[in-house]
């Protein structure tokens, strides 16, 4: 814990309700300490591994080697032009190039926002802790800067808003950004997330993102896990929907040596819906745990997940999707499936898709398989000529491309698709494509 | 006022105490856990001293472990040492003399599941006439087991009389440190029945009618041990339809199955103690620990359950599947009504190749009931080629009550196929409105729609017990809906 104790005693220090709360959050992290196996929301993910890693928050200076060649050496993302970039959790107005954004989209960083108008930011700082959530905590404690996107009513982001936030630097820090973004009624825009990092880093990402969604507006949130597979990455998504607001989640993890995503929805008004799409594939000694909670506050909302795990190697996946009725509210749609592919020996998947159901006009299912590719294809493709590892990975593309087909934004989606390939040992099949 | 109800109550006590219920005070332990109530137990059992040795072993074990407080159920908080451990079967003296001092909505129960005269008498714990006293069934049964090999008994007669098939079985299936009820039992049980079924025997009977009249009173800590040995078969039914009437609140049984190879062992249960009334007062804890060890190759263990009854049930019969090609299987329905809460499934543990398991889970909610399926699909490493598949559904009648699903998949071999897939939904007005165009009142409609609901799992029940269990399934919903 003296980690830990170091970690806390570089808690920011602040004025007024600021400093109240990160004072709060600090306690909170402090009496109930990091979450362990004990845990049942920690039960598959043993934070053990970075009790080792002599981890300091880190500091303004510890990015400044990351520059504009710098990071156009990372293999980033989409192209937008709403850039916005993050150095170890702290927003680079050198890096960043915001464009011209359509009227009525803001887009700070949470530094200027807090020094603007600070009295408009509170309620997004204070969720209840949970001692499973103490990382959340963490990050309140810790945020001193992030990214602010405000969007009036009735406005329309149509360029996706990327951002980037890159780790970079000395070893071992950590960094704890946070993202808020607030959308007025009927208000829509498009968001990218995307995590990098050079490779050999072991830094521990700590990011809160909130979203708020006024009635009627619509978010796509996309989310990049790219870091190398030394980072450790620990994030939550918090969201809250009004009356008819839509959420589209897409979350694809490839990287980090740990990696842990919490996204919790809460449909609190008639009409709300969301839509998770996910994506997780993982090799050699990896780690990546997804855990969703969909909270059905209020009836006539609506809830679609699809997960599509492949396990590489020694990689271990979870996942523990979690769809929560509450009483009263009737004429609820919610389906969820997790989907595994375990591509060799040594390989884990542990998941659950839990249902809890307090009403009764629902129509809730979910499913979730486990199993490796199918003999009876290998075999067809094998027998036309295809060799075994053509054969392998064309199977393997053809699971993960039902999570990637449902990325809905073009650029995004044939970047996560080369990442893919790149990644699990398909380069022949990466190369065919190109070539097509 | 209090000082003064106390005074009255010392009073009376005293009375008493000099007189007829000294005599009763012998046969029952006082309330506490400790050493000494171990001993009284085992020492009234006339138990051998690796007995005692074990339970004692157990309560050291016990003191050591917390209640466990994951299920999704809540109740208050259980004093483990305001309990009596002990306490004599009932003497004729306190049973009700005939049916006419029986709670009569018992009897009406008992009608309707169209239970024989004699048999109703003996659920209502009547002492029961010299005729048809066990020991007349309890010969005919016994020679023509005994003829087959079969050692059917207590358990209490079994540690006296076949101590080796104990002492190499107890415990080696449910250790006494598995979980924090499954100690306290192996402390303090009371008694149960063991059955071993020697090579390559099949049980010529079901041993269920047998139980039915031999299990009355075998106490709140029950244990029981079936080993079927090579090549083996048998099928055991525990419980009963009808409800059983019993003033122990807490139970916490443990039943340890061991399928050795090529043996089969078909496990049906049928739970109906009280639930509590309306507002769930006064109901049943039933916290079981049940696994079955499918240790030799090609054996096969099934749990059939069909769960109406207790106010809260706490409940995961399993199968260990070490043997290669053995089968686990679990089929359930779970009924909960009224302010019932019921948090149960089944744990399927791969550990073999080629082993194989199907879980078919109903789960029931009514009234304003709480139901959670939580099951476990282990595959190790190891087991090459598993197959499971897993189906919980879940029928929700009326808007105050909850069904949840909690399903662990743990799988750890790439060459397994595991699948699951629940459903959580309410009889669609389409459904109802179908019957009802057609005169069916709607309650029989909804009885018809549950009864279909459940068939997968009441197919595996034995027959006789299959249609009483779909008329159980009525009595429970009565006034469910409308």
């Amino acid at each position: 814990m003296d980690a830990l104790d170091l970690i806390l005693a570089a808690v920011p220090a602040a004025d007024g309700w600021l400093g109240e709360q990160r004072r709060a959050a600090a306690d909170f992290v402090r009496r109930h300490g990091l979450p362990d196996t004990r845990q049942e929301a920690w039960k598959y993910t043993s934070l053990a591994p970075l009790k080792s890693i002599a981890y300091r928050v880190a500091g303004t200076d510890d990015g400044a080697a990351l520059d504009a060649p710098a990071l156009a050496a990372l293999p980033s993302a989409c192209a937008s032009p709403h850039r916005v970039v993050l150095v170890n959790g702290q927003f680079r107005a050198d890096l960043s190039s915001l464009g011209e954004l359509p009227p009525g989209v803001r887009v700070r960083s949470l530094a200027a926002a807090l020094a603007d108008d600070a009295a408009a930011i509170p309620e997004v700082f204070a969720p209840a802790p949970t001692p499973a959530g103490a990382f959340a905590a963490l990050n309140s404690a810790l945020a001193s800067d992030g990214v602010v996107v405000e969007i009036e009513p009735g406005r329309v982001l149509d360029q996706p808003l990327h951002v980037v936030c890159a780790v970079a630097g000395a070893d071992a820090l950590v960094c704890a950004p946070r993202m808020i973004v607030r959308l007025a009624r009927d208000a829509s825009a498009r968001i990218v997330e995307e995590y990098l990092g050079s490779t050999g880093n072991r830094s521990l990402t700590d990011i809160v993102t909130s979203i708020a969604l006024a009635p009627g507006a619509t978010l796509h949130h996309h989310r990049l896990q790219g870091e190398p597979d030394s980072t450790a990455h620990i994030g939550r998504v918090v969201a809250r929907l009004e009356a008819n607001a839509t959420l589209h989640s897409d979350a694809v993890a490839f990287g980090g040596a740990l990696t842990r995503l919490d996204i919790d929805i809460e449909l609190a008004a008639r009409g709300a819906r969301c839509n998770l799409n996910g994506l997780f594939a993982v090799s050699g000694n990896q780690h990546v745990d997804h855990h969703t909670v969909v909270d059905h506050r209020v009836g006539d909302t609506h809830s679609e997940e699809r997960y599509h795990g492949i396990l590489d190697e020694r990689s271990r996946g979870v996942f523990n999707g979690k769809v929560i009725v509450r009483p009263d509210a009737q004429g609820i749609t919610a389906r969820q499936a997790s989907h595994n592919l375990l591509l060799s020996r040594g390989a884990e998947i542990d998941t659950k898709p839990e249902l809890e159901i307090y009403a009764d006009d629902v129509a809730c299912a979910h499913g979730a398989t486990v199993g490796e590719l199918d003999p009876a294809a290998l075999f067809y493709l094998r027998s036309r000529g295809v060799t075994e590892a053509e054969a392998r990975a064309l199977l393997t593309y053809a699971f993960a491309d039902k999570a990637i087909a449902a990325i809905p934004l073009d650029s995004l989606r044939q970047r996560v698709e080369q990442r893919f390939l790149g990644h699990h040992r398909l380069s022949e099949l990466g190369a065919a494509l190109a070539a097509e | 006022m209090a000082s003064n109800a106390q005074d009255l109550d010392t009073l009376v006590g005293r009375h008493y105490s000099a007189g007829f219920y000294t005599e009763i005070e012998q046969d029952t332990a006082p309330p506490g856990l400790n050493e000494d109530t171990l001993r009284l137990i085992s020492a009234k059992k006339d138990e051998p001293e690796w007995m005692l040795e074990w339970r004692l072993k157990a309560l050291e074990r016990f003191r050591a472990m917390r209640e466990p407080n994951w299920a999704h159920v809540h109740y208050p908080p259980i004093d483990f040492q305001a309990i009596s451990y002990y306490a004599a079967p009932k003497s004729d003296k306190d049973r009700p003399k005939s049916l006419d001092e029986v709670d009569p909505k018992l009897l009406e129960t008992y009608e309707k599941l169209g239970i024989p005269l004699e048999e109703q008498k003996m659920l209502a714990g009547i002492a029961v006439d010299v005729v048809f006293d066990s020991v007349s069934v309890h010969t005919t049964f016994r020679d023509k087991l005994a003829e087959a090999g079969v050692i059917f008994c207590s358990f209490a007669e079994a540690v006296r009389e076949h101590p080796e098939l104990v002492q190499k079985y107890l415990g080696s299936v449910v250790p006494v440190t598995d979980n924090f009820y499954a100690a306290l039992n192996s402390a303090v049980f009371s008694d149960g029945s063991f059955v071993y079924i020697p090579k390559h025997t099949r049980c010529p009977m079901e041993l269920s009618t047998y139980f039915r009249i031999n299990a009355m009173n075998t106490g709140q800590f029950e244990r029981t041990l079936v080993i079927a040995d090579e090549g083996s078969y048998v099928s055991y039914l525990e419980g009963c339809t009808a409800p059983m009437r019993d003033e122990n609140q807490l139970h916490a049984a443990v039943v340890e199955l061991v399928a050795l190879d090529d043996a089969e062992i078909k496990y049906s249960t049928v739970q109906n103690w009280y639930p509590g009334d309306e507002e769930g007062r006064g109901g049943i804890y039933n916290f079981v620990t049940k696994r079955g060890d499918c240790r030799g190759a090609r054996s096969k263990i099934s749990w059939t359950q069909v769960e109406t009854g207790s106010a809260i049930t706490w409940k995961y019969p399993s199968c260990l599947l070490k043997g290669e090609n053995s089968i686990g299987e679990f089929y359930s329905v779970a009924l909960t009504n009224n302010r019932q809460q019921a948090d149960t499934g089944t744990k399927m543990v791969h550990l073999g190749r080629g082993t194989r398991s199907t879980i078919v889970s109903k789960g029931i909610s009514a009234g304003r009931s709480q139901n959670a399926y939580r099951g476990l699909v282990r595959i190790a490493p190891g087991a090459e080629g598993a197959r499971n598949y897993t189906q919980c559904d879940s029928l929700l009648l009326g808007d105050q009550c909850g069904a949840h699903t909690f399903p662990y998949i743990e799988c750890r071999n790439p060459g397994a196929q595991v699948e699951h897939e629940a459903s959580t939904s309410r009889i669609s007005d389409d459904q109802l409105f179908y019957l009802r165009s057609r005169g069916i009142k709607t309650e029989d409609a909804v009885n018809m729609i549950v009864n279909g609901f459940c068939k997968e799992v009441f197919k595996e029940l034995p027959m006789e017990f299959a249609v009483e269990a779909q008329k159980l399934l009525g009595i429970s919903l009565e006034g469910a809906v409308g």
